[in-house]
C-alpha cells in the first residue's frame, strides 16, 4: 500500500472515497453553496428526475432549502435554520427525519448535516441516509406497544435471567385489575399477587413450566392490592434471544372472577339436579314397588292369602298412588319454582281461611289416626304473601304433621305478631325430630326422608320446597323439635309488601 | 315368627328379611307365598345378627337403607360369623358404587325396586339352589 498516498490525498482519490459511500452526500461552501457531491447523490438524483442545475455542485442548498415549497416544505426551512447555525460556528452537527415518498415506494431519510473548519472557512458535509427500513421497524413497533399496552388483557414480562425473575413491564390493564401502581410491581417476582387460598396446583404447573421453560396456561386466585381475591386466566410463555435461549417470560392474564363464579353456580345447581334425581328415583321408585308389585299379586292366584291380607294389599296399592300423586304434585310446582314460571302475585291474605283450606286437605288422613286439627288464628290476621305459595307450605308442613304425630294426637296454628311480621307456629305433639336431622330437612343436598308414625312414605322433596318458597315471599321458616314430644316448625312471613333489595 | 319345621317334616329353607317399610315386607311375604320357605321378617336391625346366629337362615333379604341401620353395614358384620349366607339386596336406588359396594360387601345379588314379585320369587329360588348350607326347594 502506498502510505504517502494516504497522506496527501489527490482530489481524485477524495472523490473516490466519497463516491464509495451510499450516504448521498454533498459538500456546501460557507455560502451554503454546493462543491461536490458524491456519485450516491447524483445518481439519486437522477433517479428522481432532478437535473444538476437543482440539486448538483454550483446550486445554493441553503437557499434552495430556504425557498423550498411543496414537497418536503415543512423540513427544509428546519433544514435551513440547522444549516445557518452550523455556518455561525453556533453548532456542529443537526439531523432532521423526514419522508420522502415516491409513488412507487414509501421512504423515509435522515439528513445529517456536520460542520468542519478548512482553511478558516466553516464547511458543511450533508449525508442523506435511506431510514425506512428502520422506520417501518419503529412503526412496527409502536403498534405491538400500543396493543400491549391498551389491550383489556393484564400482561407483565419478567427477567427470566436475573435473581427470582423479577417483572420489568407491566401494562395499563395489569395495573387496573391487580390495584398495584406500575412502580410498586417492578423489580418484583409475581409471586405477590398470591394468597392464602391461591390453589397450590396451579403454582405447581406454573413452576414446572418454568424448569422446562415451557409454555402454560392456569387457573389461579390471586390477591388485588386491597385483599380481594380474583381468578385469574394466565398464560405463560417463554421468549428466547436469537440463540434460541429464554431470556424473559410473558404472562398474559384474564380475569375469570366472573366466569369462576357462574362454574361454581352451575357446579352446584347440577349437584342440586343430581341430588334431586337421586331424591326423585328413590321416591318415585318406592310407590311403584309397592303399585307395580301388590297389582301384580292380586292379578294372579290369590288363594293362600287371606281377606285381610288382600285387602292390605290394596290399601298399600292405594297409599303408593297417593304419594305419588303428592311427589309429583311437588316435583312440579318445585320445577316451576326454580324456572321462574311459579307466579310471584302477593297480595294481602287472610291466614284463618288459609289454614281452614288446608286443613280440608289433610282431615282424611287426620281422622284416620284420630288426629285433632286446631286453627287458632284470629279471624282478621293478615301476611302479604302470594296465595298458592302460601298454601303449598302450608299443605306440606300440614302433612308432615298429620304423618309424625301419633294415633289421636293434636296438630296446632297459632300466631304472633312481632313489628312488621307475622309468627305463624304449626305445632305438633308428634315423634319430632332428632337434632342431626334437624339440620338437613331444609337443604337439597342433604335431603332425608323418614318413614311417619303408621308407615307414611314421604318426599325428601317437601321441606326444601317450603323453606324456597317462604323466602321468596321475603320470609324465614324456623324450626324447633325435641325428638319423642313433637315438632313447632314457625314461618315467619312479612304483614307488608316486602321490598327486594 | 314361624316355626322351623315345614308340615311334610322336611327342614324348610329359612329366608330373613329386613326392611323398614311395611308394604316392602309384605310384598316380600306376598312374593314368597308359592314356594316352600320359611320367612321371618324384621322392620329393624334390631335383633337382626341374634336371629342369624341362632337360626342360621339359608338366605337373606336386605333393605339397602333403614332409618337405624345401613344395608351394606349389616352385610359386612354378618359376613365375618356367617360367611355361608347368600345376601340379596333390594334397593330403590342403583347407582354402580352403590352395587360395588354391596357385591364387595359379600352380597350375591342386587335387586333394583320396582321388582316384579316373580323376581323376588326366581332370585330368592336361584340363591337357594346355589346355596351349599340350603336343602333343594320342592
Amino acid at each position: 500500500m502506498d502510505s504517502k498516498l494516504i497522506g496527501s490525498p489527490s482530489p481524485e482519490f477524495l472523490q473516490a472515497t466519497l463516491d464509495s459511500l451510499d450516504s448521498h452526500i454533498a459538500i456546501l461552501n460557507s455560502e451554503g453553496v454546493i462543491v461536490a457531491v458524491n456519485a450516491a447523490w447524483r445518481h439519486f438524483g437522477l433517479q428522481n428526475g432532478l437535473e444538476d442545475s437543482i440539486d448538483g455542485v454550483g446550486v445554493n442548498y441553503l437557499q434552495l432549502c430556504e425557498q423550498a415549497h411543496g414537497l418536503n416544505s415543512e423540513e427544509a426551512p428546519l433544514v435551513a435554520r440547522g444549516l445557518r447555525k452550523l455556518f455561525r460556528g453556533d453548532d456542529e452537527r443537526f439531523e432532521v427525519e423526514y419522508p420522502c415518498h415516491s409513488p412507487s415506494e414509501w421512504r423515509w431519510f435522515v439528513l445529517r448535516a456536520t460542520s468542519f473548519l478548512y482553511e478558516d472557512r466553516r464547511w458543511v458535509t450533508i449525508a442523506h441516509e435511506n431510514i425506512t427500513l428502520q422506520k417501518e421497524t419503529e412503526l412496527q413497533l409502536e403498534l405491538i406497544r400500543q396493543a400491549v399496552e391498551e389491550t383489556q388483557e393484564g400482561i407483565t414480562i419478567a427477567d427470566f435471567n436475573q435473581p427470582d425473575r423479577p417483572i420489568i413491564y407491566v401494562n395499563q390493564a395489569f395495573t387496573e385489575i391487580t390495584g398495584y401502581h406500575e412502580r410498586e410491581v417492578l423489580g418484583k417476582n409475581c409471586r405477590f399477587l398470591q394468597g392464602s387460598e391461591t390453589n397450590q396446583e396451579s403454582i405447581e404447573q406454573i413452576r414446572r413450566a418454568l424448569s422446562e421453560e415451557a409454555p402454560c396456561r392456569v387457573e389461579l386466585l390471586n390477591y388485588r392490592k386491597d385483599g380481594t381475591p380474583f381468578w385469574n386466566q394466565l398464560s405463560l410463555a417463554p421468549l428466547k434471544n436469537s440463540f434460541g435461549h429464554v431470556t424473559h417470560y410473558v404472562g398474559v392474564q384474564m380475569e375469570t372472577t366472573e366466569k369462576k363464579m357462574l362454574e361454581q353456580e352451575l357446579q352446584s345447581l347440577n349437584a342440586n339436579k343430581d341430588k334431586l334425581f337421586s331424591v326423585i328415583s328413590h321416591d318415585l321408585k318406592s310407590p311403584f314397588h309397592s303399585i307395580l308389585g301388590f297389582s301384580e299379586i292380586l292379578s294372579g292366584d290369590l288363594r293362600g292369602f287371606t281377606p285381610e291380607e288382600l285387602r292390605s294389599y290394596g290399601e298399600h296399592i292405594h297409599t303408593g298412588a297417593r304419594n305419588l300423586l303428592s311427589l309429583i304434585d311437588n316435583l312440579m310446582q318445585w320445577t316451576r319454582l326454580q324456572s321462574g314460571r311459579l307466579g310471584y302475585a302477593p297480595e294481602p291474605l287472610m291466614l284463618a281461611d288459609i289454614v281452614e283450606r288446608s286443613f280440608d286437605l289433610v282431615r282424611g288422613n287426620a281422622m284416620r289416626k284420630e288426629i285433632t286439627l286446631e286453627n287458632h288464628l284470629p279471624r282478621t290476621l293478615q301476611a302479604f304473601a302470594d296465595n298458592t305459595m302460601l298454601s303449598l307450605v302450608l299443605q306440606n308442613l300440614l302433612s308432615n304433621s298429620v304423618k309424625f304425630t301419633h294415633m289421636g294426637g293434636a296438630i296446632q296454628v297459632t300466631a304472633s305478631e312481632e313489628g312488621p311480621w307475622i309468627r305463624l307456629h304449626v305445632e305438633d305433639n308428634g315423634v319430632g325430630i332428632s337434632p342431626e336431622r334437624q339440620e338437613k330437612l331444609f337443604n337439597l343436598e342433604d335431603t332425608v326422608s323418614s318413614l311417619g308414625t303408621a308407615n307414611e312414605k314421604g318426599t325428601g322433596l317437601g321441606l326444601v320446597l317450603c323453606r324456597e318458597l317462604v323466602e321468596m315471599n321475603g320470609g324465614r321458616i324456623e324450626l324447633e323439635s325435641d325428638a319423642g314430644s313433637g315438632t313447632r316448625i314457625t314461618l315467619v312471613l312479612p304483614t307488608e309488601r316486602f321490598q327486594d333489595c | 315368627m314361624a316355626s322351623g319345621q315345614g308340615i311334610d317334616n322336611l327342614k324348610r329353607p329359612l329366608i330373613l328379611a329386613v326392611d323398614d317399610e311395611r308394604c316392602a315386607r309384605d310384598l316380600i311375604s306376598a312374593s314368597l307365598r308359592s314356594i316352600n320357605v320359611e320367612l321371618v321378617l324384621f322392620s329393624s336391625a334390631d335383633g337382626f345378627h341374634q336371629a342369624v346366629r341362632a337360626q342360621r337362615p339359608d338366605a337373606i333379604l336386605l333393605d339397602w337403607r333403614m332409618p337405624d341401620a345401613s344395608g351394606v353395614d349389616l352385610c359386612r358384620e354378618l359376613r365375618a360369623y356367617a360367611p355361608e349366607v347368600p345376601v340379596i339386596f333390594i334397593s330403590s336406588e342403583s347407582r354402580p358404587e352403590m352395587i360395588h359396594e354391596a357385591l364387595s360387601a359379600g352380597a350375591q345379588l342386587f335387586l333394583t325396586k320396582p321388582i316384579a314379585p316373580d323376581q323376588i320369587r326366581k332370585n330368592v329360588e336361584c340363591v337357594l339352589q346355589g346355596s351349599s348350607s340350603g336343602p333343594s326347594l320342592p
